[in-house]
């Protein structure tokens, strides 16, 4: 391995390597189109000349490919110009250290285990947020039609009278906005959890419900003007921390499994098979 | 025959022979420097129009330059920069480097790359011809006056009397043609030359970028090739598209320009996002952090700039609706954007950096990139756009991003590969003096104008009345750009000087990794005695470590 | 991982394939068909935008004949069957078939020139319709005029070609016809959406 090593079928010649061979021909078409060009703000006969000068080009150029000489066998230069082989280099380098390759963790959790986690968590979220319904004396339909606010702009000039009456639209909206949001932050969370360091549930049902509630306080009023006058927000905490500390429990139960089998090109060996 | 002769008669003075060569060369590595050097012509083209700009904002009411004059200088300076500098160098950079990175002998179609590189030089002239034609001979400028997107009803034979906004037209369309037949090339060769083994998702960065970059083309430049054509029908064969008096709409040619307009500013973005990540990781001694996520964000940048075109148009009054579409579109664009910004943050981080000339450009380049990329996103929110679009914010903004962020990535990639396509090094020390002279002078140039847009002035005039505010910042301006100019001059007297007597660099000056090191500087016309096998993405570092090969992980 | 070996320790992989399935000239043209797509549907937004925007006639509904454009798809659209055809001929090494049905195809392109051209002259002397009376017009004729034209194109380098195989100067694995086949086909898809949009839908 001095050198890069060879290509399994070797080389056609020894002494020269087979090029296109220069050729004016480009030069001439695109000075033939310049003119054409030219000749519309000037004088058409420009554009004239221009066309002959294209269709000549064409000619000489298309005249050239069809024979052998469209190749000119270029000789190698002269061994003292060629590139060194490349040595094994001796400097030292840093110690593959996290970062100097992307290392990814050996063992993961399976996607399934994130859209469990995700759909459980939203459902112990959901029944949080109806017994809020329930015990503020809202009602049942109260925070789905809040939710389902965000999409619907018509329920903005609603008022908390209308917002617990049933609506299927919002229903069904409501449902679909929650059950999306919770599968894609349960699936990321499953995704990102071998990456962090230790505790799991802590991450799961502390920092991210933290970070995700704070985020929603600053944006609500941009994302959902109406949830945002009508929410409590000790409720809104609280079902995130339901919905957290459910997803990461039910991940962190699941069966990690080799990083290998969710790979695309799985079909490779696993790389420490040699050791 | 003897036009396609290879030009070694031995009859021919050396001078000549010598230039025959260069016109008929089907060489890659050629046609990518030649590339570059009409790029660099244009470069000073376009600078003297700038300068000239900044002397005529020098101070107010200045009579310097004519209303008429400076109208032709920003259309010219904004053409000439977009179509004839940094599209240019680009294409000179994917041509030289491309085929050496997947190590093959030359691209796909080698005459058809000629021809793309003498369409774009030949756009070139055509759009200068027009200072020679018309009323210039009579000793009055007749370039275009009409900005460089040539915004309808400015462009109707009504408003725009005489050539020469067709010199705008027939100019920025044949180079168009010729970037297209660019893309076409560099898309074939990329996905069936590679060298044995190298599969897709190991090509380097600076390659895959290009790939994204040459589909951008195809699919941005072709409407933009219809729009300037229809043009053309309204202004000579009496055509209504853009007429609004027979019931066009000049919004269309709004629409279609900046269809082909915002992936340009992408077109123009990705290859300095592709020369970063080869010279970040080379100069932190790391691998490049998340090579996949990297990828997928460059094609998440292809994908969504194709719709985000309007948040040019906000002022323009479309219906709310649409806003709020291209709003959001826009500000979905940074979150790739940002994955990238991150991966090469995160390259840096922990790594041995090494400041030399090219790093120092890659490092501008991120910060200046960061605020130009933070700017757009204040613009992309329809408010704040209705209030500060067309002033002199906006022109902050975009320079910021495409000087400070696409030119600053190229001037880095010149002094990175300058020593693989000559064999010589670029001195260092002028180097760091042009880098430092470009930041201080570009941060005094482009930084002022930000306050000068929000207080007010608005873009495009060619004088302005005292007492607003606005002189103090516009003088900084002023220095800003004399300092960028003499920036400049040093970096053209270290190519001259490098080139004559510079220091040898040897196959592999960097101790890096991609194929194009593997190779002898510079290289012979068929690159490589024999194709190299790749087995990673870091072919040559397999070979420095065999103890600890690349292949091994991934 | 395992601890750093020494150098021969360690199996190097064989390469990995990574061809291709295409050939570069193949996806060279591929990318300039994906280029002129975009180009067309330029030309097409652009018609359909201003389609029933005129104040004034002639109206696609009282000019255009619907009977006509069929007559005329017929020609290109069976000028694409009869293309395959010589292909096929192509490979079964029939030079003569390949002749024939080259020549087929030519003749049906000429024939749908020919059919514009009729149609033109009905639009331009009857209805007076011309590129500048109304919008209408100017898109119609731009959009129209493009795919003529690269009808045109088309028939110069199907005559070319023919020429060419029949004179032995192409090798046999040479693919420029095969390319040329795909070019004619593109022309005629466009066909199909113009039809569609221009014809169809107009009347």
């Amino acid at each position: 391995m001095s050198d890069l090593s060879a290509n399994p079928d070797p080389p056609p010649h020894d002494e020269a390597i087979a090029m296109p061979r220069p050729t004016a021909w480009p030069m001439v078409l695109a000075s033939g189109v310049g003119l054409m060009a030219i000749g519309i703000p000037t004088n058409l006969i420009f554009s004239i000349v221009g066309l002959g000068i294209v269709f000549t080009a064409l000619f000489g150029w298309f005249g050239q490919l069809l024979t052998d000489e469209a190749e000119v066998e270029e000789p190698l230069v002269a061994p003292e110009r060629r590139a060194r082989p490349i040595r094994p280099s001796h400097k030292r380098v840093l110690s593959p250290t996290p970062g100097q390759r992307l290392e990814l963790p050996e063992k993961v959790h399976p996607y399934s285990a994130g859209v469990k986690g995700g759909l459980a968590g939203g459902a112990v979220m959901a029944i949080v947020a109806t017994l809020y319904g329930l015990f503020s004396g809202r009602g049942l339909w109260y925070p789905i039609n809040l939710l389902a606010a965000m999409i619907l702009p018509h329920f903005a000039d609603d008022t908390a009278v209308e917002l617990s009456q049933f609506s299927l639209t919002a229903l069904l909206v409501g449902v679909v906005l929650h059950t999306v949001t919770s599968l894609l932050v349960g699936l990321f969370f499953g995704v990102l959890l071998p990456t962090l360091p230790s505790s799991p549930v802590f991450w799961g049902g502390v920092v991210g419900p933290l970070l995700w509630s704070a985020g929603i306080y600053s944006f609500m009023g941009v994302l959902n003007p109406v949830m945002s006058d009508y929410v409590s927000w000790p409720w809104f905490i609280a079902s995130q921390f339901a919905f957290g500390i459910v997803m990461g429990l039910v991940v962190v139960r699941s069966e990690k499994i080799s990083a290998l089998r969710l790979s695309p090109t799985s079909e490779e060996e696993p790389h420490d098979a040699n050791s | 025959m003897a036009i396609a002769e290879t030009g070694q008669s031995s009859a021919a003075s050396p001078l000549v022979t010598q230039l025959h060569g260069w016109v008929t060369t089907v060489d890659h590595k050629r046609i990518g420097i030649l590339y570059i050097l009409m790029s660099l012509f244009f470069l000073v083209v376009g600078g003297v129009e700038a300068l000239l700009i900044r002397l005529q904002l020098w101070v107010p009411n200045n009579t310097l330059i004519g209303p008429d004059t400076f109208n032709q200088l920003f259309t010219m300076h904004g053409t000439t920069m977009i179509f004839f500098v940094v599209m240019p160098m680009l294409s000179g950079f994917a041509n030289y480097l491309v085929p050496l990175m997947i190590g093959c002998r030359d691209v796909a179609f080698p005459r058809l790359n000629a021809l793309g590189f003498w369409l774009a030089l030949f756009g070139g002239c055509i759009l200068y011809t027009s200072y020679f034609t018309g009323d210039a001979l009579y000793g009055l400028g007749s370039a275009p006056d009409v900005g460089w997107f040539a915004y309808a009803p400015l462009t109707s034979p009504a408003y725009a009397r005489g050539g020469s906004v067709d010199y705008w037209i027939l100019g920025t369309l044949v180079s168009g043609v010729g970037t297209l037949t660019f893309a076409v090339n560099l898309i074939a060769t990329i996905l069936t030359m590679r060298a044995p083994g190298m599969k897709l998702n190991q090509v380097p960065l600076f390659v895959w970028m290009m790939l994204v970059d040459a589909g951008l083309i195809i699919v941005a430049f072709p409407p933009l090739t219809a729009a300037q054509i229809m043009l053309l029908l309204d202004r000579y064969a009496g055509a209504h598209f853009f007429d609004t008096q027979a019931g066009g709409s000049a919004i269309l040619w709004q629409h279609l320009f900046w269809f082909f307009g915002h992936p340009e500013v992408y077109i123009m973005a990705l290859p300095a996002f592709g020369i970063i990540s080869e010279i970040v990781p080379v100069f932190s001694r790391k691998v490049i952090f998340g090579y996949a996520s990297m990828a997928a964000a460059t094609a998440a940048i292809g994908f969504i700039s194709l719709g985000v075109w309007a948040h040019h148009m906000f002022t323009v009054g479309l219906d709310d609706r649409l806003d709020a579409f291209f709003s959001a579109a826009s500000f979905l664009i940074a979150v790739p954007t940002g994955i990238k910004i991150f991966n090469w943050t995160a390259t840096l981080y922990g790594g041995r950096l090494q400041l030399r000339t090219p790093m120092l450009f890659a490092l501008g380049f991120l910060g200046m990139f960061l605020i130009g990329g933070l700017t757009g996103i204040m613009l992309a929110t329809v408010p704040v756009d209705w209030q500060v679009s067309d002033s002199y914010f906006l022109v902050a903004h975009f320079h910021y991003v495409l000087f400070g962020g696409s030119l600053f990535a190229l001037m880095g990639g010149c002094y990175y590969w300058f020593p693989k396509a000559t064999g010589k090094m670029l001195s260092e020390t002028l180097g760091a003096w042009h880098f430092w002279l470009l930041f201080v002078g570009f941060n005094l140039l482009f930084g002022p104008m930000h306050i000068a847009g929000i207080m007010g002035m608005p873009r495009r005039v060619y004088t302005y009345e005292a007492g607003q505010g606005w002189d103090f910042w516009n003088q900084l301006s002023t220095i800003g750009a004399f300092i960028m100019g003499i920036g400049f001059l040093i970096f053209f007297i270290n190519l001259v000087l490098s080139l004559r007597s510079g220091q040898k660099a040897g196959d592999d000056p960097w101790d890096a990794w991609t194929l194009e090191w593997a190779t002898s500087s510079p290289p012979a016309s068929y690159n490589f005695e024999q194709i190299p096998t790749v087995r990673s993405r870091r072919p040559l570092w397999d070979l420095k470590h065999p103890e600890d090969p690349d292949w091994k992980y991934e | 991982m395992s601890k750093p070996n020494v150098d021969e320790e360690i199996p190097i992989p064989p390469p990995v394939e990574s061809e291709f399935p295409l050939s570069p000239a193949q996806v060279g043209m591929a990318t300039f068909l994906c280029s002129e797509a975009a180009f067309f549907s330029t030309l097409v937004v652009a018609y359909l935008i201003y389609l029933g925007e005129d104040q004034t006639g002639p109206t696609p509904a009282e000019s255009l004949s619907l009977t006509r454009a069929v007559i005329n798809s017929a020609f290109l659209l069976g000028s694409s069957g009869t293309i395959m055809l010589a292909m096929n001929a192509r490979k079964a090494k029939s030079l003569n078939g390949f002749s024939v049905w080259m020549f087929g195809t030519i003749t049906l392109g000429v024939l749908f020139l020919v059919g514009t051209a009729y149609e033109w002259e009905e639009l331009i002397y009857q209805d007076g319709l011309t590129i500048g009376r109304n919008l209408f017009g100017t898109t119609f004729y731009t959009l129209i005029g493009f795919h003529a034209f690269h009808v045109t194109l088309g028939l110069v380098l199907l005559t070319v070609i023919t020429f060419l195989e029949r004179a032995g100067r192409l090798s046999a694995k040479s693919e420029a016809t095969e390319l040329v086949s795909w070019y004619w086909h593109f022309v005629d898809a466009v066909w199909i959406v113009i039809f569609g949009v221009v014809y169809w839908m107009g009347t």
